[in-house]
């Protein structure tokens, strides 16, 4: 059984050794079980991927290692038992079943009850929070884990992607129709088809990173050949204005020629308007004849500021009844003049806000709420009054189709970094889905009398499409993952709002989340599995839409 | 550029139906187009020519800096550009770590991959495979941020585990190659499997059933004529595999650390998978999330880098080219 006879072999040019076949088969059984093991690594590997994150948003964490591997084990226990069994079961209802299959079915029957079951547990044992909330999906990134959400990072990835998608999928089907259905016949040419077909391969290995480097001197700086992007030598759809604010608050903007136009002296403009264009009364006052009153405001101001700051310190209760009464208090004796109804309940809820606060929090809530007394006490003594002396500051107003060169960190930039990555992808995907044609379709189609570019665009391409389609939806995928070049032309940038215009900041997605994984913080390792979850759904769905086409459009030539 | 390549006689004549339309203004059309489809073809030449000028360009102003020279870039052992009073690039300390992450990853990748991938093309029964193949193609489609979170919040804490076994000056920190190489195994392995498995499955039955006729097992089989007969095929999967790992960015960013090896001092640290590393993408990740003001020698180092990284790829790329053109096996 375990040697076999050597049979003596006739030359030592021919020297095999000769196993037996039990021994033979044995190893081929032990290889079975090895790839069956390697495969299962693998499986495991993607089960607990997706078991760590889905629990860690959650709110199913663990201290160690170990019961988060039995998760996985138990999830992949589930899943393959949740397979098993329906592909099973018609096979013992139709008695077809030998014993070995019996054997597997109750085990993987057993196995399914029971994991479940311990999932179920599990799930109740649950200990954190749900990170994953509607909350989450619609506000804006904050610095507390709590409050935090993705939703200038989805719009940021859809403009993004969008940028990406209308430029990369013309330049990669024209490279494709060229590479695969105009094959030059002259040498030279040959040469250089061969060259562009390589350079192609070329480009699809190389780095994201790299890529962003290239994007951010490509587009971002326009290789310096129409300034920085600070200071950009062409703009359309933009429009500079100097903004002041009155004493009252009231904000008030000066039209000027372009942004590196001299700051406008409030003296020289004869009509003010607000933001919204409407007319506005403003007294100009020189500050110097006004010396006296701003002092008596300022002093008035600090008067309350101390008395708050002492009555804070000897506070019998901190609620909402008995710091109103001290503000009420401090506010008489201060000798505030500005109407106190409003003011003193927002000054009320900011110092509520921070709580029984102490230290430098306590000190920024009432800084905050004697910053909001001293615009009611301006207001209350100068109403509609712009000091003559008073320094604009630039904004623009921007129209949606504002547009720079050079194009700056800007959703413009980023989408068109993506489409460089991503255009191998799409060039290879559709030259694979053109070469699925068969030449047949093209022969008749020529001998019907059609030009080359006829036959391309009345035959070859509509058949191909679907394969160019799933090409380009999963290639969109992988834009849409990508976080490493748009880290490079964005930054980490804290954006807590949407892009209005393709120049506008951005960020996206995948570095959003990259930026919550980093932070020290453990919550926000939980806000980051969150966004994973919300990241990988969005890709699912595109690469289910992917597979339908395939399937729903799969026409067979032959 | 080119006319059409294969024009049938004969499309003059008239047509039955519709209106006649002027020969020469549809050859103008066809020319027309035809040079947009060149512009397509010339615009993948003009990104490859435009990463070489940038790189060329912005290497060449960081190798005119005070402090710098080409040898003691190339050459040089410590990489300390932004700590302390002295700045030293020699790039091998961020070569070593990449290294040291690709070794990793391939560890874990190859084996796993190639023995998958000769289990999905020789024993797996095809309805296995037709589940397990788009499970693959899914795992490959995972940002690879997710790959990176994944080794900082469970491979690490894994590793960490297995600090009670190890001595005290080689434990696994917060940071460390293993667990990035992991990630980064884990990554790369649809790439190997799904390819290997490409390579496998090309390879003409008429091989196997001979091999089966001298009576061979399916192992044998397997191992002998098949795997031999689809290594230029695993060979360039492999090396398309490792260029990945080399150029990945986000996964080394998250969870490999960011101080490069101390090779001047001990060269023995490029083997030690437990130290935290910084590799070359994970030098540039830092350079451009602004740890570095702008151009001073240390940001114009991160360009250098980005060339030597893309000079690796390229050539990684190039070779797997040659050996799958040149020494793939036609059968008929």
């Amino acid at each position: 059984m375990m040697e076999a006879a050597n049979i003596p072999v006739p030359t030592a040019a021919f020297s095999i050794r000769f196993r037996s076949r039990a021994q033979r088969r044995v190893k081929d059984r032990l290889f079975v079980g090895l790839c069956i093991f390697a495969a299962s690594v693998s499986m495991l590997a993607l089960v607990m991927l997706l078991t760590s994150i889905i629990s860690q948003a959650f709110g199913l964490t663990f201290d160690s290692v170990l019961p988060a591997l039995l998760l996985g084990i138990l999830v992949f226990t589930t899943g393959a038992s949740s397979i098993a069994v329906p592909v099973m079961l018609p096979r013992l209802v139709r008695r077809k079943a030998s014993r070995r299959d019996r054997i597997i079915i109750v085990i993987a029957a057993v196995a399914l009850i029971v994991s479940i079951a311990l999932l179920v547990w599990l799930w109740q044992m649950r200990t954190g929070r749900t990170w994953l909330t509607w909350q989450f999906i619609v506000s804006v990134p904050s610095r507390f884990p709590e409050l935090t959400g993705i939703w200038p990072a989805m719009i940021g990835t859809v403009m993004t992607a969008a940028v990406c998608a209308l430029t990369a999928v013309p330049v990669g089907v024209a490279t494709a129709v060229l590479l695969e259905e105009f094959r030059p016949r002259h040498r030279i040419l040959r040469k250089a088809h061969g060259f562009v077909q390589l350079n192609i391969t070329n480009l699809a290995g190389v780095p994201s990173i790299v890529y962003g480097i290239l994007g951010l001197t490509a587009f971002v700086q326009v290789f310096g050949a129409f300034g920085t992007p600070n200071d950009p030598a062409f703009t359309l759809g933009v429009k500079w204005y100097d903004q002041f604010y009155t004493e009252s608050g009231e904000a008030l903007v000066v039209p000027v020629a372009d942004q590196a136009a001299p700051s406008t002296s409030p003296r020289d403009v004869t009509e003010w308007r607000t933001e919204s264009g409407e007319v506005a009364q403003v007294r100009i006052v020189e500050r110097e004849s006004a010396a006296a009153e701003i002092e008596a405001a300022d002093a008035a101001v600090e008067a309350f500021e101390e008395s708050m700051e002492e009555r804070m310190g000897s506070l019998a209760s901190f609620d909402a009844a008995g710091l109103a009464a001290a503000v009420e208090e401090a506010w008489v004796e201060a000798g505030l003049t500005a109407d106190a109804t409003g003011v003193q309940g927002e000054v009320v809820e900011l110092l509520l806000a921070a709580g029984e606060a102490t230290g430098r929090e306590a000190r920024r809530a009432l800084r905050q709420a004697v910053d909001v007394v001293e615009r009611a006490e301006m207001h209350a003594r100068f109403p509609g009054v712009l000091f003559a002396d008073a320094s604009p500051s630039r904004t623009a107003e921007t129209k949606p189709w504002y547009f720079r060169l050079p194009l700056g960190r800007g959703v413009l930039a980023g989408g068109l970094t993506l489409m460089l990555v991503v255009l191998p992808i799409v060039i290879i995907a559709s030259q694979e889905a053109l070469r699925a044609v068969p030449r047949s379709m093209r022969a008749a189609s020529l001998a019907l009398g059609a030009t080359p570019w006829q036959t391309v665009r009345r035959t070859t391409l509509p058949a191909a499409l679907p394969g160019i389609m799933t090409g380009v939806i999963l290639a969109m995928s992988r834009a849409i993952g990508e976080a490493a070049p748009i880290l490079v032309i964005a930054g980490i940038v804290y954006i807590t709002f949407i892009p209005h215009h393709l120049m506008d900041d951005f960020t996206v997605m995948p570095l959003q989340i990259y930026n919550w994984a980093s932070q020290p913080q453990e919550d926000f390792h939980f806000v980051a599995a969150a966004g994973i979850i919300l990241l990988m759904a969005i890709l699912l769905c595109f690469n289910a839409t992917a597979i339908l086409i395939r399937q729903k459009t799969q026409k067979q030539f032959s | 550029m080119t006319t059409a390549a294969t024009v049938p006689a004969g499309m003059s004549g008239p047509q039955p139906r519709g209106r006649r339309r002027s020969v020469r203004l549809r050859k103008v059309r066809e020319a027309g187009i035809m040079s947009t489809l060149v512009m397509g073809g010339v615009f993948s030449l003009l990104t490859t020519g435009a990463i070489i000028f940038v790189l060329a360009r912005e290497s060449y102003r960081f190798l005119g800096e005070e402090d710098v020279t080409f040898w003691g870039f190339i050459g040089g052992l410590q990489w300390n550009p932004l700590l302390g009073a002295e700045q030293h690039f020699g790039i091998w300390p961020l070569i070593a770590g990449t290294l040291m992450i690709a070794a990793v990853a391939m560890i874990v990748a190859v084996p796993l991959g190639l023995v998958t991938a000769i289990w999905l093309s020789e024993y797996a029964p095809a309805t296995l495979r037709s589940i397990l193949k788009p499970v693959l193609e899914i795992l490959a489609g995972i940002p690879t941020v997710v790959f990176g979170f994944f080794a900082l919040t469970v491979v690490t804490p894994g590793l960490q585990w297995f600090n009670r076994f190890l001595p005290g000056d080689h434990q696994f920190g917060v940071y460390n190659a293993a667990s990035a190489g992991i990630a980064v195994g884990i990554l790369t392995l649809p790439i190997v499997t799904s390819l290997s498995e490409d390579a496998l499955r090309a390879v003409p039955g008429s091989l196997r059933e001979a091999s089966y006729g001298l009576g061979a097992t399916r192992f044998e089989t397997s191992l002998k004529v098949v795997f031999p007969a689809a290594l230029s095929g695993i060979i360039a999967a492999f090396l398309l595999a490792v260029a990945r790992a080399v150029g990945e960015t986000m996964i080394v960013a998250l969870a490999a650390g960011s101080s490069p090896l101390p090779l001047h001092e001990e060269p023995t640290a490029a083997i030690d998978i437990t130290r935290e590393v910084q590799p070359m993408t994970g030098y540039m990740v830092q350079i451009f999330l602004g740890d570095a003001s702008n151009f001073g020698p240390e940001y114009f180092s991160s360009y250098a880098v980005a060339a030597v990284l893309f000079l690796m790829t390229f050539v990684l790329t190039v070779i797997g080219h040659v050996i799958r053109k040149k020494f793939q096996q036609v059968y008929e």
